[in-house]
This record gives C-alpha cells, structure tokens and sequence, in this order.
C-alpha cells in the first residue's frame, strides 16, 4: 500500500494533531532550564517528549493492531509474510515518531540558538529506540487485547512507567524508563549506559513479544527464546543501574574546553568562549585584590568537571553567561576556596562551615558589605567583619587553617584562634 | 434479561470496580512528580487521580457489546437498560470512594469518586461520537492533558480540570455530575451508528 | 399484507439522497430485489426495517408506521431483517447470538433459547451452534444472520444477500427454506445470484438509482429480455435491458 494512503488511513493521523504541537512546547519548556548555545542540551530537549511520543505512539500502534484484527487479515493468507503486514501498518505510526523527535531537535534548535551536536546522538538513537520497542509492544498487545481495552490501557500504561519513576525513591526505577532523568552540563556528559540500560529493557520485551507472533516452529522453542530475550533484557537492564543513585552516572565531557588571556588564564568550555573577556576582567580586578591580602593568585581559572584533575596553581570555578559582573566578581571570589568534603554526611552535628571565610573573601574582593550580609550568616559575617581588622598574616592563617580544618571535616577556627 | 447481561458482560464493571477499590488502597496518598508546563517544568500529583480508569474501560468494554443493528430494530429497551447499569456502577465507585476515605487509607479517595463519574461521562459522550477506542483514550487523555496543562502559574489547578480540583470544590462536582448525565444520555438516547448500508 | 413505502426520501448525507420519493409495496409471496452496486436496495430495506428514518415519507406495514412510537414496536416484531454486514460479539456462541436476537425481538428467554436451537437447525447450523460466531466461516455467518431473522417468527423477512459467500449446496439449502416458509412468511431478498429465479420468486423489483425501474412478476420480467436469449441466460438478459447504461458488475 502506498505510504500516503497507509497514512490517510491511519490512527496516526489524528495522533499527529495532537503529538507535534505537544512535542513542540514540551522542548521549549525544557529549554527553559538548558544552557544556550549548547548543542547537547538541544538533543536532551528533544529526547524530554518521549514519555508523550512513545504513549501516543504505542496506543497508535494497539489500535493497528485491532483495525487489522477486526477486519481479519492474518486469516486471509495474504501474500506478503505476516512481518512485513504488520510494518506496513506500523510505518505511518514510525513516521510519526521520527517526525516528532525530528520536530523536537528542530524546536530546540530554535529556542538554544545551536544546532545538536554529536554528543547528543546517544540521546536521540536511545528515544528513537525505546519509542520503537513501544510500537512493538503496543501492537503485540493489540493482536490479543480488544481493542477497546488495548489502546487506553497502552496509552495510561506507558506514561505512567515513563513518568512516575522519576520520582520514586526505588532509585534504580527511574534509570530504566527512557526517559532522561540526568541532563548533560557544558562540563560533564551523561555517561553512555544510562541510555542503554532502558533500551535493553524496552527492547528485550519487544523482541520477546515480537518472537511469540511469528510462526517459529515448535511453539514451545519460540515462547522460550521470546521469554529468554525478555528476560535477559530486563535482568542485564537492571543489573546495569540497580547500585546507581538518583542521578546517572556522568562522565567528564572531554576536548571542548578552550583557553585564552593570561594572569589569569580562562578555561571554559566552548560554548562559553565569547565570555572569556568578561570572565577576565572580572578574575583580573577580584585578583588583584586578593593578592593585595596576601593570598596567592592563581594561574589559571578554570570551568572543568569535579572529575577532572586540575593542577596546584588552577582555581576552579563556575561562571554563567547570564550573571551580572557582580556576580561574577563573587563567582571569582569564591574559587578561591577549593573543592571541600561534604562533612555532615558523616557527622550530622559538625559544627564547622566555610561561610566565615567566604564572607571575607567578598569583603576582600571589594564585594559590596550589604549585599554580602544579606547572604550571610550574622555570626559568621561578624567572624569575617572581625578577620578583617587582623593583620594580613593572621588573615591568611586563619584562611588556610580554616580551609585545613575543613579539608579534614574538624572544627574550623575562630579568627582569634589564626591571631594567636 | 440474562440474554442482555451476558452479552454486555456486566459482570466486568464490578471487575473494575474491584480494581478501583485496590487501586485506590494502593496509590493512597503517593504522589509523583509529572512533567507540567509550570514555572518549575512539573508538579505533584496524587497518584490517586489514575485510579477510576479501570471502571471506566470496564464500563466502555461492556457497553460496546452489542449487536446495533439488532438492538436497533428491536423492541426490548437495552438503552434504559444499559443507562441503569452505569448509574448504579456510578454510585458504586462514588460508595467506594468514600468508604476508602472515611476509613483513614487515603482523604483524597473522595475526590475520586467524582473523578470516576466525570471520566465514565466523558468516555460515554466521546464513545456517542467517535466510538468506543477513542472514548477509553478520551479518559486517558483527559489525564495526561490536565497534569501538562491544567495548573496556574501558581501551581493551583485550573476549574476547568475538574480531576484536579479538590473533593470539596463545588463547581468540579457539578461538572462531574454534568457530564455524567450527558454522557447517560447519549448512550441510552443515541441510536449507534448502522453498518453495511448503502 | 405487505411492506408499503410511500413517498419516502432517504440520505446519509445532506443534501445527496440515495432514494427520493420512493412509492413501493412489496407484495405477498417471495420478492427479489434486483439492482447495481450503490442502487440503494440495502437503504431501502433498511428503511423497511425500521433501522433507519425516511426524511419524508411514511414506511408502514399491517397498518403499523414507523414514524409512529406507538406503533413502531408491534412494527418490530412483526417484521425481520438481516443486514449486509452480520456483527458478532466476541465471545458469544451462535446460539447465544441467536438467541439475543430473539430475545430484542420480544420473546421470553426460554423462547428465545428453543426459538435460536429451531433456526441453526433449519439453516444446518446445528452441529455448530456451540462454536462461537467469530470463529465462523463467512458463509456460516452469513446462516447465522438468517437464523437470526427467522428466530422470532415474523410475518416477513427482509433478507440483504442472505447466500453471498455461501457454497452452492448452502445455496440449495436455503432455497429450499425459502419453500418452506411459502405462504407462512413473506420474503423480501436482495441477491446478485440469479440461479433459479423463476422457481423461487414470486415478483421481481428493479431499483437503479433510487428509483424502481420495474416492479411485477417473475414472468413478466423474464419477458424482458431479447427474443433469441438462450434459455438459461434469461433472467441475465431481461436484468441487463432493464438496467442498459448503469453499473453492470453484478453477474
């Protein structure tokens, strides 16, 4: 049958109505929360709508199923194998599919000023996969289930399992749906597994279902291989994610991070290279002042992942495009305290903190006083207000003491304590 | 009236009517966090809110058991006949509803029973016009579109939801009762459409 | 007693009618209703079964109209139909389908178990009676469909091509029930199978685009066709005269 006479006929159509439009805001309220000009969050935007594009498209495909059945094809003994029927029926529910993330990528594109890149292939093909297996499982259902039951049934079904695990605190759940529950940052990439685990779930139980309608002979041999696929999909799935935590596995995103200027030098990743010479002048003036207190400056300023190593002379730090220079000053500031353990995950009583010497370093950042108190703790800003008026060794004692007594999760010093 | 009753297999209604009632145990009051277009990209709901689905495929299922031509040009009046049943499984899922919430399982239980009555209406008036697969997907649906668009800026559902609203919200039970008298009528009323004319 | 249409005017659509100021009685005795694909004849008997409403017109028989509330229900039960297209629901044996049916039509429950038993027997669905009916043959659907119209005993039966997808002994099987029923019930049937039409029938109706192109009997329309007609292609020949320049994709 001709593709469009196929589509003419087919409940996709009416789908279609309902499931661009839908994919279209879904990505742009996505967007909302990703980085512009980053071409990975352009495919995670796109992937978010799976959860509407795999329900729509397996009920979809249920309803084939029942409009084959009802009007009893598979007793006509049609020429064509029973596969290649079935596909014919299902290539209008596909197209939709492919036209709905094909739609998101074009709407995210839109929105973050970026084509996709290749990072985000993983993201795309593992949609596209678990969308596809949906079809298969949704028509499956369809060949035994009326018709009235399936497609409802299919349609609740499916977005319930994609959307209610992501919440759930079973942690494992929620890495096996499809849908994306960790974003990719412009410093770390979701790791590779955490888009096939839910593949190898969905895709077993679609090979498995897909197995127990073909005319493999014995009946016997072909309800044990489809059972096996089904259940070795879930098993290496779940074995895949069961010690995983609330987010996925990230890896550091490797070659996209450029350098330029000097005294300090900016690393930033790629999407942030246009930045360099306001992250610059900020890091310039806030250095300056630091360096008149008696810290050491650093060489380098960088925005890397936690995962990356990063040398003695590198300050690590996390600026965005969309701060003020003001904020930027305090994100400059701030580096200057390194990556720190978190100590009450241990001690649930500790009684240090780092908010004294962060209220001094803006203080000495040249940070304006009333917009540092608002943020700090008033004992804390009096610590900081109190260090101030010591010498600058003592300053700097206390600073380093205080950094060490963090590093090692013990009681931080008063200012006095660093004076003595 | 045996001969009609196990034609419509009314017996399933009280199958999910069963189900309702352990669906309702069972989502208590867990929620979950759904992808909404709200300030903050999702909002909690109650899981609760799914639970009437069953009663109302069950009742869908066994109203599209039916010879239409037959009953068409018959002379007993399966129509009456088929409104009595809903408004009975109507009142059985508004008793369950209250029984789960008054015996301290879940207070949003209420709310469900009404919910139950505005899908059934809904997923009858849809099966009037454009037959019984849309309807259940109609119900469905109706879901799945109010937790994408139903709440407010200030995560506040909107009337028109009616599922969301809370149990005691007046304008919600009126629109619920309303719909289910539509949808009643319609399916006792509405001759069903006639095939293989032409 | 018979089936009496008068100035009846139908369509699905607004505005396109398939019949329009339709006068016609079906008479006493056996009538075959003849005509191209897409001439109406399914409407028309539809309408004569109550299943649908004319536009304008009356439909009415034994004295009982269907436009009537009052009347439409003894209407009902006096008169049977069998569409084109026979519905199943799943699950149910031919018996309980059967049985349904006579049930719709009035009877009491047991009447309408003996009443479905005596109909599957007289169309040799008997051994198949507990089979369910959507696991039947097109042709045994089709006996189904027939038992469903005889079930409840009604004075007349409109049947819309009772033997398509029958085998030609089903086709014996049924002509000798239709001579059963002679003078106890009257038939109404639309068919493209012409085999045996002048031992059958008893009147012949034409329809060609809502409008009756003949209506008399079963001599005189055989009489239609061209001198010289072999014998046993007669009814073929007198149905093509009639229906010269229309949809000629019956026989």
């Amino acid at each position: 049958m001709r593709f469009l006479t196929s589509f003419r006929i087919s409940s996709a159509k009416w789908a279609a109505m309902l499931l661009l439009p839908a994919v279209w805001f879904l990505v742009i309220e996505w967007a909302r929360f990703a980085q512009v000009g980053f071409g990975t969050a352009v495919a995670e935007a796109a992937s978010f709508p799976v959860f509407a594009i795999a329900a729509l498209c397996s009920a979809c495909a249920t309803w084939e199923a029942g409009r084959l059945r009802r009007s009893r094809i598979w007793s006509l003994a049609p020429v064509h194998t029973r596969l290649r029927v079935a596909a014919n029926a299902l290539l209008p529910v596909v197209t939709l599919a492919c036209a709905a993330i094909g739609l998101g990528l074009v709407a995210g594109s839109v929105d973050l000023g970026v084509l996709p890149d290749g990072a985000g292939a993983s993201s795309i093909a593992s949609t596209l996969a678990v969308v596809l297996s949906y079809i298969i499982i949704g028509f499956s259902l369809g060949c035994v289930v009326h018709r009235t039951l399936a497609a409802p049934l299919m349609l609740l079904g499916v977005y319930l399992w994609m959307t209610v695990p992501a919440s759930s605190n079973v942690m494992w759940i929620r890495h096996l749906t499809g849908e994306q529950i960790t974003s990719s940052t412009v410093t770390d990439s979701v790791s590779f597994t955490a888009f096939i685990a839910p593949v190898l779930l969905s895709g077993g139980v679609a090979i498995g279902l897909a197995l127990l309608s073909s005319t493999i002979r014995p009946k016997a041999l072909r309800g044990g291989v489809a059972m096996s696929c089904a259940v070795v999909g879930t098993l290496l799935a779940y074995l895949m994610v069961a010690n995983w935590g609330p987010d996925a596995p990230m890896i550091a995103r490797t070659g996209a991070t450029v350098c330029a200027q000097s005294k300090p030098k900016i690393c930033v990743p790629r999407e942030f290279e246009p930045q360099i010479p306001r992250f610059h002048k900020a890091a310039t003036e806030v250095m300056l002042r630091l360096k008149t207190a008696g810290l050491d400056a650093p060489d380098t300023l960088a925005l890397v992942s936690k995962r990356t190593e990063v040398s003695s002379t590198t300050w690590r730090f996390d600026p965005s495009p969309e701060e003020s220079n003001e904020a930027l000053r305090v994100t400059v500031a701030l580096s200057a305290i390194p990556a720190l353990p978190d100590c009450f995950a241990d001690n649930e009583g500790y009684s240090g903190s780092k908010e004294g010497i962060r209220s001094w370093l803006l203080l000495t950042a040249g940070v304006d006083r009333d917009t540092v108190a608002s943020q700090a703790d008033p004992k804390q800003m009096r610590s900081a207000i109190a260090a101030l008026k010591m010498s600058k060794t003592s300053q700097i004692r206390w600073f380093h003491s205080t950094i060490r007594a963090l590093k090692s999760c013990s009681a931080t010093p008063e200012p006095a304590d660093a004076a003595s | 009236m045996t001969l009609w009753f196990a034609t419509r297999r009314w017996w399933l209604s009280a199958v999910g009517l069963l189900v309702f009632l352990f669906a309702a145990i069972g989502a208590g009051e867990h929620q979950a966090d759904l992808p909404s277009f709200t300030p903050i990209g999702s909002v909690t709901v109650k899981l609760m809110l799914f639970s009437p689905i069953p009663v109302c495929l069950a009742i869908l299922y066994c109203l599209d058991r039916r010879l239409p031509t037959a009953e068409l040009t018959g002379i007993r009046r399966t129509g009456l006949a088929d409104q009595a049943v809903v408004m009975t499984v109507g009142g059985l899922a508004l008793c369950i509803a209250v029984l789960v919430s008054s015996s301290g399982h879940a207070a949003s239980a209420q709310a469900a029973g009404r919910n139950a009555l505005f899908l059934m209406g809904l997923g009858m008036t849809v099966r009037a016009m454009l037959g019984s697969t849309a309807a259940g997907a109609a119900s469905v649906g109706w879901l799945a579109l109010v937790t994408l668009v139903g709440y407010g800026g200030n995560l506040r559902p909107y009337a028109w939801t009616v599922v969301l609203r809370g149990a005691n919200d007046v304008v919600s039970g009126a629109l619920a009762c309303s719909m289910f008298a539509v949808g009643l009528a319609l399916t006792g009323l509405r001759a069903p459409k006639t095939r293989g004319l032409n | 007693m018979s089936i009496s249409y008068s100035n009846c005017s139908f369509g699905y659509r607004r505005g396109a009618s398939v019949v329009s100021s339709l006068n016609l009685e079906f008479p006493a005795g056996h009538t075959v209703f003849l005509g191209p694909n897409g001439a109406g004849k399914s409407t028309v008997l539809g309408l004569g079964a109550s299943a649908l409403q004319p536009r304008s017109g009356s439909v009415s028989y034994s004295g009982f109209e269907t436009s009537s509330r009052r009347s439409l229900r003894e209407y009902r039960r006096r008169v049977a139909w069998m569409p084109q297209h026979i519905e199943c629901v799943p699950g149910l044996t031919a018996r309980e389908q059967v049985a349904y049916v006579g049930w719709l039509k009035g009877m009491s429950k047991t009447d309408a178990w003996d009443g479905a038993t005596g109909a599957l027997r007289r169309v040799e669905l008997d051994k198949h009676s507990d089979r369910k009916v959507s696991e039947l043959s097109g042709g045994q659907l089709r006996r189904v469909g027939v038992a469903q119209s005889l079930v409840h005993s009604a004075e007349i039966l409109l049947l819309d091509e009772p033997t398509a997808g029958m085998d030609p002994r089903q086709r014996r099987v049924f002509h000798d029930l239709l001579e059963q029923l002679r003078g106890s019930v009257h038939v109404v049937l639309s068919t493209h199978d012409v085999a045996d039409l002048e031992s059958t029938y008893d009147q012949v109706v034409v329809l060609l685009a809502g409008q009756i192109k003949f209506h008399g009997p079963i001599k005189e329309f055989l009489s239609r066709a061209p001198e010289g007609t072999p014998s046993g292609r007669t009814a073929e020949a007198a149905y093509h005269a009639l229906t010269e320049g229309a949809d000629l994709c019956d026989f």
